[in-house]
C-alpha cells in the first residue's frame, strides 16, 4: 500500500490553496475518512472543485477533472459498516464468525489462492532465480578483484613520500612485469568464470526449450556478420537470446580484456549488441533450423562459444585474413573455448584436433591457406560442414 | 567432502531450515549460506508469484519480476532490519518492482485523461459483501476459470486500488503496522483498504455475471 499511488490526493492539496478553510476541511475529511464521508459533503466538494475549472487554464481544468473523477471513484467504492468490520477483522488477524466474515475470507482466499503451480515450472523458476543471484555474486566478486587498490593508503610526511618514491622507482622494473603476468592470469580467470556462467545459462535454456540451442531467427538472410542490424543478418543476435531471456547477463558475455565490451543496457528492449567491437565472444554459426543439443553424439567435440573471432574483425576492417591468429582478447596469447558438454578450455592456437580451424568452416579451410591474401574470402553466408566442424563468429 | 556427502549435508541443512522462521533463514543467507536462500525462494514461490501475477496481469512478466525481487533482496540484504518481519519487506520490494513495470507499460500507451474512470457510476450505493455472488468454498467451480475471473476483476480495479488490495491480503500486516510503514493516518489506511475491497467486490460481481451470461 503505497502513498505514491494516490497522487491525485496531492493534486487536490495543490488545488486546495484556492479554497476556503471550511472547504479544505471538507476535502480533508473526505480523504481521511474516505468512503465514510456523506453524500452531501462529497457533492459539495465536487461542486467546489468544478468551480476551479477555467477555460483559459487547461492544466488546471485537467487537474480538476482528475480530482473529481478520483472523488467519484472513492465515494463509489464504499463498504457497508458490517462488511467494513469483516475486512478490518481479517486484516487485524482476528477471527470473525459472521456471514460477512465468512464471505470476505473466502473472497480474500480467491485473490491470494489459485490453481497450483506445476512442479517443473516451479523448479525452473527457482533455478533461474538462483542462477541470476549467482551471476550477480560472480560479477560483484569480479568487480571486487578489479577495484581492489594495489597502492597503500594513509598519510605520510614528505620525507616518507620521497623515500617511498625512490623505492617504487627501483622496484618498478622488477615488479611491473610480474604484476602484468598476475593481472593477465586474473583476467583469464575472470573470462573463464564468464564461460562457466554462460554454460549454466545454455544448460537452463536448452532445458526449457526442447534441447534447442538459442537462435533468434529461422535462418540468415544472406549474412551472419552484420552485427546490430536485424536478427536474420547477425549471428550474435542468436547468442543475445540468452541475455534477452535472462539466462546470461551482459557482464557474463563481456571479457575484461575487451575495452569496448557492453556491460549494461536495457536488454529486454534489445535484440543484439550494437556493434562488432562490443562483442567479446563468438558463438557457433548454425545451419538453418538451429541445432538440438541432444542430437549430437560427441558434445565434447562441439564448440559453442569462444573468445571473439579475429577473422571477422579483419574482414569487416577490409584486411586479409590470418586464420592462425588468436583472438584479440588476452593480448592475442590464446582463447577460451566452451564446448557443448559445458567444459571450457584454454588453447594457444585456433587449430583444434584434426587441424580444424576455430574461425573458419571446413569448406573454406580447404583452400584458404593458398588464398589467404585475397580479400573477402569469407562472405558471411558460410555454414559449418557438420556438428563437429568448429566455426564461431562474429 | 565428496559430492554425495555434500548433497546430504545440503539436504540436512534444508530440512533444518524448514523448522526456522523466515527471519532466521534470511540471516543465515546473509551470513553466506546458499542453502538458506534456496529455502526462502522455495518457501515464497507460490505466494509471491501469485501476488505478482495478480498485480501485473501476466505470468511471464510476473516470473521476471519474481527473479528481480529476489535479486533485489540479495542486493539489499544488509539493509534488512532483523527486528522486522521478512514477509512484508519481500512483498514491498515486489510491489515496487511491479509498480515500475506498470509505469513503463503506461508510458508506452497514450492515456486519455478525459476518459471516465472505469466503473464510475454516480449515485451507486455502498457495497454489502453479503450481496456479492461469491461462490461458496465447496462449490465445484473450475479453479483455472476462477483464477481467470479473479484476474479480470482485479484488472478492472486500476493499479492503485489493485496494489492496496493485494498488499493488504498478501503482506499480512495490521493496519497500525501499515500506517507506521507508510507514515499515513490509520483512518486513511482503513479507508483505502475498504475502498479496494468494495471495488473488487463490485468488479467481481460484474465479471462473474458476464461469465454466467456468456455460458
Amino acid at each position: 500500500m503505497h502513498d505514491e499511488m494516490f497522487e491525485s490526493d496531492d493534486r487536490i492539496n495543490e488545488l486546495g490553496s484556492s479554497l476556503s478553510e471550511s472547504d479544505k476541511r471538507a476535502i480533508d475529511a473526505l480523504f481521511e475518512d474516505g468512503v465514510d464521508a456523506d453524500e452531501t459533503r462529497a457533492t459539495r466538494v465536487e461542486a467546489l472543485m468544478s468551480l476551479l475549472s477555467s477555460p483559459v487554464n487547461e492544466e488546471r481544468e485537467r487537474d480538476t477533472r482528475i480530482a473529481i473523477a478520483q472523488l467519484a471513484t472513492r465515494r463509489e467504492h464504499a463498504l457497508t459498516p458490517t462488511s467494513a468490520g469483516a475486512v478490518d477483522r481479517y486484516i487485524e488477524g482476528e477471527t470473525g464468525s459472521s456471514s460477512a466474515d465468512e464471505r470476505h475470507t473466502f473472497m480474500a482466499e480467491m485473490v491470494t489462492g489459485g490453481a497450483p503451480y506445476d512442479s517443473a515450472s516451479r523448479e525452473t523458476l527457482i533455478e533461474r532465480t538462483l542462477g541470476a543471484i549467482q551471476r550477480e555474486i560472480d560479477v560483484s566478486e569480479k568487480r571486487h578483484i578489479m577495484d581492489t587498490p594495489i597502492t597503500p593508503s594513509g598519510r605520510f610526511r614528505l620525507a616518507d613520500l620521497v623515500s617511498m618514491a625512490a623505492m617504487i622507482l627501483i622496484a618498478a622494473s622488477v615488479v611491473i612485469p610480474v604484476m602484468g603476468g598476475m593481472r593477465s592470469r586474473e583476467l583469464k580467470s575472470i573470462c573463464n568464470n564468464n564461460l562457466a556462467g554462460v554454460a549454466q545459462g545454455f544448460g537452463l535454456y536448452t532445458g526449457a526449450n526442447r534441447d534447442t540451442l538459442p537462435v533468434a531467427t529461422a535462418g540468415f538472410g544472406g549474412s551472419w556478420m552484420d552485427v546490430g542490424t536485424t536478427p536474420d543478418r547477425s549471428n550474435s543476435s542468436n547468442l543475445f537470446v540468452l541475455v534477452r531471456n535472462d539466462y546470461a547477463s551482459l557482464q557474463d558475455l563481456a571479457c575484461p580484456t575487451n575495452p569496448n565490451a557492453l556491460v549494461d543496457g536495457d536488454v529486454h528492449a534489445m535484440t543484439d549488441w550494437r556493434s562488432l567491437d562490443e562483442i567479446s565472444y563468438s558463438y557457433r554459426v548454425m545451419a538453418d533450423g538451429g541445432l538440438k543439443a541432444t542430437s549430437v553424439d560427441q558434445p565434447d567435440r562441439v564448440v559453442l562459444l569462444a573468445d571473439r573471432s579475429p577473422v571477422v574483425l579483419r574482414i569487416v576492417a577490409g584486411q586479409p585474413v590470418r586464420p592462425e591468429e588468436n583472438t584479440p582478447n588476452h593480448d592475442s596469447r590464446g582463447q577460451h573455448i566452451l564446448g557443448l558438454d559445458g567444459a571450457s578450455m584454454w588453447t594457444v592456437t585456433p587449430r583444434l584436433g584434426q587441424g580444424d580451424n576455430l574461425w573458419l568452416p571446413r569448406t573454406v579451410e580447404q583452400f584458404i591457406y593458398e588464398a589467404r591474401d585475397q580479400l573477402g574470402i569469407i562472405k558471411g553466408n558460410e555454414a559449418p560442414s557438420g556438428p563437429t566442424d568448429a566455426f564461431v563468429a562474429p | 567432502m565428496d559430492e554425495q556427502s555434500a548433497q546430504k549435508s545440503s539436504h540436512d541443512k534444508a530440512l533444518a531450515f524448514r523448522e526456522q522462521s523466515d527471519e532466521e533463514v534470511f540471516v543465515a543467507f546473509r551470513d553466506g549460506d546458499p542453502v538458506a536462500y534456496r529455502v526462502l525462494i522455495e518457501r515464497y514461490h507460490d505466494d509471491l508469484l501469485r501476488f505478482l501475477t495478480r498485480l501485473v496481469g501476466d505470468r511471464a512478466a510476473a516470473e521476471d519480476l519474481f527473479q528481480e525481487t529476489f535479486l533485489q533482496v540479495h542486493l539489499s540484504a544488509d539493509t534488512f532490519d532483523e527486528a522486522r518481519r521478512f514477509r512484508p519487506w519481500l512483498f514491498t520490494i515486489a510491489a515496487n518492482k511491479g509498480r515500475d513495470l506498470l509505469r513503463k507499460r503506461k508510458r508506452r500507451r497514450t492515456v486519455e485523461l478525459s476518459a471516465p474512470i472505469r466503473g464510475s457510476d454516480r449515485g451507486s450505493s455502498m457495497v454489502d459483501l453479503l450481496e456479492v455472488d461469491v461462490p461458496s468454498p465447496d462449490a465445484q467451480m473450475d479453479l483455472a476459470e476462477r483464477d481467470s475471473l479473479v484476474q479480470q476483476a482485479l484488472e478492472d480495479l486500476g493499479p492503485a486500488l489493485r496494489e492496496v488490495l493485494l498488499l493488504g491480503y498478501f503482506q499480512r500486516l495490521s493496519y497500525q503496522q501499515i500506517a507506521e510503514d507508510l507514515g499515513i493516518p490509520l483512518g486513511t489506511v482503513k479507508s483505502r483498504m475498504h475502498a479496494a475491497v468494495a471495488a473488487f467486490a463490485r468488479s467481481w460481481q460484474r465479471v462473474s455475471r458476464e461469465s454466467v451470461d456468456a455460458e
